[in-house]
């Protein structure tokens, strides 16, 4: 049995979106780190657009982890050079403090920081100097949050990283605009990546980060389509008869398993990227969907009724056999693997609502992360602190991030449209 | 002639009513009928089956997490016993070779203890396992329990509740003597034992039904005049009422 | 015995006898032309004129009811027309509930009978639950509609079924009623 792997492609150009995200955060950890990011010190003909030092505060205050310094009382404003006062930052509790600087000559752009430990009355690390093409502040400004992240609390940081999600604009039932897009990890620099009056889901990232598969229709027919994102250009991957939906990569990026209903019923089938060659994996006469694959490639996590009732189950890829994983209520659906794999996240309705769960696979333990309604799609950053999922307000969709114990949340609007799907991109570095 | 008409006239019209049928392709209404029957039966026999599956599937987690639990449970307690009944094993094995400097003193003999090798579970762990064994109405078990953990913590805070407890065993087993000496010892050592009121009251009975009426009916009486607010001063003059 | 029964029984006879002449005939001519009508002859003419009418009145008969179900096609296309194109599911269910059942038969006596007309099927879900598993619900939903319309005679190839699970609500509304609406299949005529 054989794909049809599109040889005609499509490109699909970039273009900035409308659909950009707001961050407010709405609860944090008890005793977050307190850290005042100095205003770095500019030394250019021209004004730079990012400021450095908010993107860095707003960064590191999204983890839940910091809280920022207020920049209003700081009784100094040193830079990387300057002498620095410890007594000043104690009087304001700030617990370590951020100085830099950006130049910009001829031969581009130089960033130069330092991180200070108050208490320890010492810089964490040397001042680093960063030199970069112009139109990467951004970057620069997430990269300098990773170090200080990691610095600080040993743990890989995920600003540097990427998310895709989808918009929609209602006119009318049949009258609709959805846009595929692209952004930094805190919402910057969206871009639409791909556009359709006919529905998008279930975007997927392939594990190094450069291609993403997306379900989309063409006319009235559904498909699914793997785009590279450097290039624009589009493969078809499978526009079966009826549903062709859910893609996700395998984790050696070579495989896609996706749902298909071309014998008739919703079944997980696994296509070979390379080769076209399709197996069926489930055979039942109820819904199975929505699979995904183990971070080492051994087994599927789907969703299947075949008990009557939504519910999660694990395939070993080896023999195919399945068993069922959650016990718990009567819908659990849309599992996904934390990075580590001993963890998945999906979706539980309990009392009527649908809320974001994390279970143990060992202790089987499960706790439930999100306390809005209708909150569906988690998808978990690739450090594992964190998962980014859907939900809505009285009036349209919103993303959401809840660090992974429950204890960190933050609400991510879109400002102007609805936006659900969002998937969390691999670390590219 | 007339009759072969009529004749031609019917076979004309059997052959009529045979074209009508034959443009229905899928034969009669009856048909469909059952057809549809049939579907709508086979969409619920499916979901039964499901609903069936999705029961026996929870049934047979909750089984195999009930057997899980029960093995772990019984896993824990051979465990708890194994460790008592090695305590207890040391204990043994350590007294022959015992010449203790203090062996003409009375009642316990903490120097012999003294010497046993210092057990790898806590006493309140150890008292827990011998208490448990109480509650499952393994008394032999229980005694044994209760008097090895008298002689390797002899320091433990628990002391005086295993020795109450070992008194209590013996009742139930119906070893009076033994009962009342443990008891009788009890007063006598720890007048300040927060359940010697109870102590006293089973003592008071023991002695009573054992024939003592005068030392038994003494004690309750005491026990009423020191403490008459207690719930053991009501037992005790309940006790005294039968004998009177 | 019926009249008309015993009508049939002569005429299957009647039919034998035409039948045993016609071959006989053959041979008779082949002997030499014959002047005078036999009683076999007379008896064969005779059925062949009742064949002939028999034939000719078949045809009247097959004419009629083509010309009633032309009518009746009509008149099935307007039942089809008036009746509900919105069938509407339990949740997270995908069986056809009772009351659906007159209006899809008023589509599928129709279909059966223009095989020139074809419908899309497609399957909508309410927003609460995870999207993918929507989308395959939807199906199951139009499917469910499909597999009813083809035992009422439609053919497959008239039916074109898909799902847009729940990215096409009817009705905004987050309540019981607005899910309600939402979770359907909508029959569209091509």
């Amino acid at each position: 049995m054989r794909l049809f792997i599109g040889v005609a492609m499509t490109i699909m150009m970039a273009m900035p979106a409308r659909a950009e995200l707001v961050i407010e955060i709405t609860r944090g950890i008890e005793n977050p780190i307190k850290i005042a990011v100095v205003p770095f010190r500019v030394k250019s003909t021209g004004a730079f657009d990012v400021d450095l030092a908010r993107l860095i505060e707003a960064n590191l205050e999204r983890s839940g982890q910091f809280r920022r310094v207020d920049r209003d009382t700081m009784l100094s404003l040193p830079g990387p050079d300057d002498q620095i006062f410890y007594r000043d930052w104690r009087a304001i509790d700030s617990e370590y403090t951020v100085v830099g600087s950006v130049e910009q000559d001829d031969q581009g752009l130089l960033v130069r920081y330092g991180l200070h430990n108050v208490y320890g009355e010492k810089l964490v690390f040397p001042i680093e100097r960063l030199s970069e093409s112009s139109d990467s502040l951004r970057d620069i400004g997430h990269y300098i949050s990773d170090r200080i992240y990691e610095s600080l609390t040993g743990i890989k940081g995920i600003f540097s990283t990427r998310l895709l999600y989808v918009s929609a604009e209602r006119r009318s039932e049949k009258d609709q605009t959805f846009k595929l897009i692209l952004s930094d990890a805190d919402g910057g620099r969206p871009q639409v990546i791909f556009q359709s009056s006919e529905p998008i889901l279930s975007p997927a990232w392939s594990p190094d980060g450069s291609r993403v598969a997306y379900m989309s229709f063409k006319g009235k027919r559904a498909g699914i389509y793997v785009q590279t994102l450097a290039s624009g250009e589009v493969q078809k991957v499978s526009d079966f008869p009826g549903l062709n939906s859910a893609p996700s990569f395998s984790p050696d990026g070579r495989k896609l398993v996706m749902t298909l209903s071309r014998d008739g019923n919703p079944e997980v089938y696994v296509a070979n990227l390379r080769t076209g060659e399709l197996e069926r994996m489930t055979k039942h006469f109820s819904i199975d969907t929505e699979a995904s694959w183990s971070p080492d490639g051994r087994s599927i996590l789907f969703t299947s009724s075949r008990g009557g009732k939504p519910q999660l189950y694990m395939m070993n890829l080896a023999d195919k056999t399945v068993k069922r994983v959650t016990f718990d209520g009567d819908y659990n659906s849309n599992g996904a693997f934390t990075p580590d794999g001993d963890s998945i996240v999906f979706v539980h309705r309990t009392n009527e609502r649908f809320h974001i769960a994390r279970m143990n696979l060992k202790t089987r333990e499960i706790r439930i992360l999100t306390e809005t309604d209708l909150d569906e799609s988690p998808s978990v950053a690739p450090n594992g602190t964190m998962l980014i999922y859907a939900t809505s307000d009285e009036e349209k969709g919103l993303l959401g991030l809840v660090s992974m114990d429950g204890r960190v949340r933050v609400r991510l609007p879109s400002v102007s449209e609805s936006v659900r799907e969002p998937a969390w991109s691999p670390f590219f570095n | 002639m007339r009759l072969i008409l009529t004749a031609g006239a019917a076979v004309a019209m059997t052959a009529a009513s045979l074209v009508t049928n034959a443009q229905e392709p899928y034969g009669s209404e009856f048909l469909r009928q059952s057809q549809t029957e049939l579907l709508l039966q086979i969409d619920q026999i499916r979901q039964e089956t499901q609903a069936l599956r999705g029961l026996m599937e929870e049934l047979s987690y909750q089984l195999s997490q009930m057997s899980a639990d029960q093995k772990t449970r019984y896993l824990d307690l051979d465990q708890r016993l194994g460790e008592l009944v090695r305590i207890q094993r040391d204990a043994v094995a350590v007294k022959p070779t015992q010449t203790s400097p203090s062996a003409g003193r009375g009642g316990f003999q903490p120097s012999l203890v003294a010497q046993v090798p210092v057990p790898e579970i806590s006493d309140q762990d150890a008292y827990n396992a011998a208490f448990e064994m109480i509650r499952e109405r393994k008394f032999d078990e229980a005694l044994l329990a209760m008097e090895s953990f008298v002689q390797v913590y002899p320091n433990s805070e628990l002391i005086l509740d295993a020795r109450f407890w070992r008194g209590q065993v013996f009742d139930v087993l119906g070893r009076d003597q033994e009962a009342i000496e443990t008891f009788k010892n009890l007063t006598l050592a720890a007048p300040d034992y927060r359940r010697i009121l109870q102590v006293k009251v089973k003592l008071g009975k023991l002695l009573i039904k054992n024939q003592d009426v005068i030392n038994g009916r003494k004690i309750l009486q005491e026990v009423i005049t020191k403490s008459p607010e207690s719930v053991e001063a009501g037992l005790a003059s309940r006790e005294l009422e039968k004998i009177n | 015995m019926s009249i008309l029964k015993q009508a049939k029984a002569v005429g299957i006879a009647v039919v034998l006898v035409v039948l045993a002449g016609c071959a006989g005939q053959v041979n008779e001519s082949a002997q030499g032309p014959s002047k005078v009508e036999s009683d076999a002859e007379r008896a064969a003419r005779e059925a062949r004129q009742a064949e002939f009418l028999a034939k000719q009145e078949a045809a009247n008969a097959k004419q009629e009811a083509v010309n009633v179900a032309a009518k009746t096609a009509e008149d099935l296309r307007d039942g089809a027309m008036a009746a509900d194109t919105l069938f509407f599911f339990e949740f997270d269910r995908s069986d056809l509930k009772q009351d659906a059942l007159d209006d899809l038969d008023s589509h599928a006596k129709y279909l059966a009978a223009d095989r020139s007309a074809k419908v899309r099927l497609e399957g909508h879900a309410d927003e609460r639950g995870t999207r993918a598993y929507n989308l395959a619900l939807g199906e199951r939903r139009a499917n469910s509609v499909a597999r009813y319309l083809v035992i009422q005679g439609v053919n497959r190839s008239q039916i074109e079924s898909m799902s847009y699970g729940e990215e096409r609500p009817l009705s905004l509304s987050r309540d019981d009623n607005g899910w309600s609406r939402n979770r359907r299949v909508e029959l569209v005529y091509q």
